[in-house]
């Protein structure tokens, strides 16, 4: 042997290109979502001239004990949400997984109405419901609506379905083989539950717990529209950053929020990988067999908080059409006049329309490609793993921490991509960025499920990668594009906490209308724009839904086996 | 070193995962037109070998050269070669004709070139009539020859075949193999096949190359590997072998127990003194009435233990004494079996032949 140095393999032109490409990815990566959140960090230990003070910021905070109640207020809002909402969605996910009651399918559809509004909607249903001048407010036995129990109904609201779909996943896993065994040993049936049910779903519990505190501590609308007196820390980042113009105790409010997040993001997905670990290949799915009694306790459960879901929709619904709350119940289109109010506008809810459209198809496109080369590519492993785990790095920021570090990192005269800032660039950018995770993920599962041959056996016939990925890996994976896709429209036309600071005067979006307009006093108005927002996201849902069943009868023809045999 | 005729030629291919060597120092010829099975169980390398021949494994070491060009550090996009994965990897969404013309399209040819070509391959291998099916419509020995017939399609100097038969059940498979022989004498394109299946090895290679934890252990004909098998490891792998510890007498002879076994043939090279394994094929064992002359070289007396009825043949399980603990087996047809009277317990006389006896150092 003449050398001893390991061979390396020439770089083929499918290589150059998809490493190419992967440096373009980890590029976009750095400008995207790493400096905005070094830029955050940076902001902290700045003063406002922008020289560096160390910890000076953050002794600040602490000195100020109205900030530093925000953080308790924060976690306890999280913890009571988080208790209140497992329970009433675990029952759900029973009746809708354990039970053999009618209409299951109804139900599940009840359960997810609230990922179509913004967490702002809820907010302003229960004003109407529980308010000064709300139908209800006797209930409240003199409490106040605005402050923390506003908060936590309207984030038990719209946290509900995340948790039902979580939990619904988990309890749906069961291996069915446990539970005959436990009959047939005679085991009482609250047992069975404490004994087979709850450690079988253990992980997914703790799972969907971890989910629900993360957006309960995280959220901004809901907080924004009900809290009254009451703080929380994306509050504060919002109160210092638009009404005081302190960016620097903003950014400490932001890094103080992360600290919760990425601690409880972690133990998620600690969490999260042992569940997946749980289902074995010889496991029978469980097959629930009609009990009369519990059934019937099932399905009145559920009529009961659909009931509840409905009724702070249709209040919101209802007062959008109401001509002069409580005076003049009359019906009229009034609050839909959006131009005539102050803050909202016809403008800001075509350009919601358009930035959710835009930053579906884009997102969808550039999450799906980059999704392909981090799974498909053959060489360059540790760029490849590395960008994976950047990929995740999104879902453990919160949205206002997103939003502000793109305001610092992007409004700066000294960054050539100054140019985008208020347009309708950085709102679809960072709506990408912001929810660029899950779809990361639908993408990549996918991909996982397609033979890791094709790429080999296309190199082997020496026809290009971008064709194979043309002709086969994109038309397989058409269910997981047009789930991405919708997943992208929905979130972005329902979110206001990225986006709530880098709106300008001709970007001004609906979602940040609700806001201004509620705050100006418009509260029948910012219903309105609120509803729109949930009739849209509701009717590109049922096109989108329409469109998927007629492009996968035409597209997936190759699904329906017909076996012949040999 | 080599004969200039070797279409493939392996040297030294060594490959590394860390600490863990999967391959190590080994090479390998591969005439023009040979169908060379890499055999060994499962971890063996045999695949690893394969996909360095594909280029989709990188060497750590070793040099590989395909029709007298060095390809050892050329991406897989550009060497010469058609590949069958286990899992076939047709492409799903696509049908059958369009698999076939998947790396046709590529070739600038028209379409009505590529046309002509994909109706040859299906009528290659058989599958007139369904062109237009997607591989999901197709059984598994359908889908296997699409996988065939799209690896041949740009005519490739090297066909290389991993597992390809593995996912099929027993029937399919004989048939299949038969089928993918007659095409590779016809073609007479080189092919690689791996596989951890003995019979097929035997059957379909006219070489084998059995592998064991990264090395070769031996390559030869299926003949010589079935009747010269070079270490214990290959005696076991391939056809059944009964091993009996016994100690080497440095004159040509071992002895197990009490009883000496005369194999000059083979024990030239072991000392006195020095513990072997004296192997023998059950089917080698002959098998005599208890009143034969025991005199004879090589016989003993051994006594029955019980029987095993497996269709064609009879195995017999035998022991040179009543209690004692070397056991061995014997396999004979049930013709022999009647005639010989044999069941448990029975008396009988054995014996090894010398030229049927292999030994190793234990």
């Amino acid at each position: 042997m003449a050398t001893a140095s390991a061979i390396v393999t020439k770089y083929s032109r499918d290589d150059k290109f998809q490493g190419g490409i992967l440096v373009l990815i980890a590029l976009v990566v750095a400008i995207a979502v790493l400096l905005p959140l070094f830029t955050i960090f940076l902001k902290s230990v700045e003063n406002r001239d922008g020289q560096f003070v160390g910890i000076l910021n953050y002794v600040e905070y602490f000195q100020t004990p109205a900030l530093v109640a925000s953080i308790y207020n924060t976690i306890i809002i999280g913890v009571v949400t988080t208790v209140i909402v497992i329970i009433l969605a675990f029952i759900y996910a029973y009746a809708l997984t354990r039970s053999c009651m009618p209409y299951k399918n109804l139900f599940r559809s009840i359960s997810l109405i609230p990922l179509l509004a913004p967490s702002l909607l809820p907010a302003i249903a229960l004003i109407y419901m529980f308010g000064n001048q709300g139908y209800m407010k006797e209930l409240m036995f003199g409490y106040e609506i605005r402050g923390p129990i506003g908060i936590v109904i309207s984030l038990v609201f719209w946290i509900f379905p995340h948790v039902v779909i979580l939990l619904s996943t988990a309890l749906s896993t069961a291996d069915g083989r446990l539970y005959e065994a436990a009959k047939v040993l005679r085991t009482k049936s609250i047992r069975t539950f404490f004994k087979i049910t709850l450690p079988a779903a253990k992980y997914g519990v703790m799972s969907a717990c971890f989910v629900a505190f993360l957006y309960a501590i995280t959220d901004f609308g809901a907080c924004k529209v009900i809290g009254g007196w009451f703080t929380v820390l994306s509050l504060d980042i919002y109160k210092q950053v638009v009404g005081q113009q302190n960016f620097q105790l903003g950014s400490v409010v932001s890094v103080i929020l992360l600290l919760p997040v990425v601690v409880t993001f972690i133990a998620q997905r600690q969490v999260q990988r042992k569940q997946t670990a749980q289902i074995t290949p010889g496991s029978v799915p469980y097959q629930p067999k009609p009990n009369r009694r519990f059934d019937l306790l099932m399905l009145l459960y559920c009529i009961a908080v659909s009931f509840i879901l409905l009724a702070i929709l249709g209040t919101a619904a209802f007062a959008s059409f109401v001509k002069f709350w409580p005076y003049n119940l009359s019906l009229s289109l009034t609050n839909y006049q959006f131009n005539l109010m102050d803050g909202g506008s016809w403008q800001a809810y075509r350009n919601s329309v358009v930035m959710s459209l835009y930053t579906a198809f884009i997102g969808t496109a550039v999450i799906f490609c980059s999704a392909y080369f981090i799974e498909k590519t053959r060489r360059y492993r540790g760029l490849r793993s590395s960008l994976n785990f950047l990929s995740i790095v999104p879902l453990a920021t919160p949205g206002m921490v997103l939003g502000l570090a793109y305001l610092f990192f992007f409004n700066d005269p000294l960054n050539p991509l100054n140019f985008i800032y208020k347009t309708m660039i950085i709102l679809v950018l960072a709506n990408i960025v912001h929810y660029y995770t899950v779809p990361h993920l639908t993408a990549t599962t996918a991909l996982k499920q397609l033979d890791v041959e094709f790429e080999s056996v296309s190199a082997s016939l020496k026809v290009p990668f971008y064709k194979t990925f043309w002709h086969v890996t994109l038309p397989i994976c058409i269910p997981a594009l047009s789930n991405i896709w919708i997943y992208l429209f929905v979130t972005a036309i329902t979110t206001v906490s990225a986006v709530v600071f880098l709106y300008g005067h001709d970007t001004n979006i609906a979602a940040v209308a609700v806001v201004n307009m509620d705050d100006a006093g418009d509260v029948a108005p910012a219903a309105a724009m609120a509803m729109m927002i949930v009739y849209t996201a509701m009717g590109v849902r049922i096109v989108h839904w329409l469109l998927t069943h007629f492009i996968e009868k035409h597209t997936q023809k190759w699904r329906q086996q017909k076996l012949t045999s040999d | 070193m080599s004969s200039s005729d070797s279409y493939l030629l392996i040297q030294n291919l060594t490959k590394r995962f860390g600490e863990f060597e999967a391959l190590s120092q080994v090479s390998l010829e591969v005439d023009q037109s040979e169908l060379i099975c890499l055999l060994g169980p499962s971890g063996c390398g045999k695949t690893t070998v394969l996909r360095c021949i594909a280029g989709l494994e990188t060497p750590t070491v070793g040099t590989i050269v395909q029709n007298g060009v060095d390809i050892t550090s050329l991406p897989p996009e550009d060497r010469d070669f058609g590949i069958v994965f286990q899992s076939y990897a047709l492409f799903p969404n696509l049908t059958v004709n369009e698999n076939l013309g998947f790396g046709l399209a590529n070739r600038k040819l028209s379409k009505q070139k590529i046309q002509e070509r994909v109706q040859q391959l299906i009528a290659t291998v058989g599958l007139e009539g369904h062109g237009d099916k997607f591989p999901g419509q197709l059984s598994g020995g359908q889908q296997q020859r699409v996988a065939l017939a799209r690896a041949l399609a740009t005519s490739p100097g090297l066909l290389l075949l991993d597992e390809p038969l593995s996912a099929l059940d027993a029937k399919v498979r004989q048939r299949l193999r038969r089928e993918i022989l007659d095409l590779q004498r016809k073609i007479g394109i080189t092919t690689v096949l791996v596989t951890h299946d003995q019979e097929e090895a035997l059957t379909m290679g006219d070489r084998i190359v059995v592998m064991d934890h990264g090395v070769i252990a031996q390559t030869g004909t299926p003949e010589e590997i079935y009747s010269n098998p070079t270490t214990p490891f290959v005696a076991n792998f391939i056809g059944k072998m009964n091993f009996l510890d016994g100690i080497a007498s440095g004159t040509g002879e071992v002895a197990v127990n009490q009883f000496s076994f005369d194999c000059a043939q083979t024990t030239e090279t072991f000392s006195s003194g020095d513990r072997v394994l004296l192997c023998i094929r059950p089917e080698d064992i002959v098998i005599y009435d208890s009143d034969f002359d025991n005199n004879e070289i090589n016989c003993n007396n051994a006594v029955v233990i019980d029987t095993e009825f497996l269709g064609s043949v009879f195995r017999v399980r035998l022991a040179f004494e009543e209690s004692s603990s070397t056991e061995f087996i014997a396999e004979l047809p049930p013709s022999n079996m009647r005639s010989l009277e044999i069941e448990s317990g029975a008396n009988v006389s054995i014996k090894f032949p010398p030229e049927r006896l292999h030994v190793y150092l234990a």
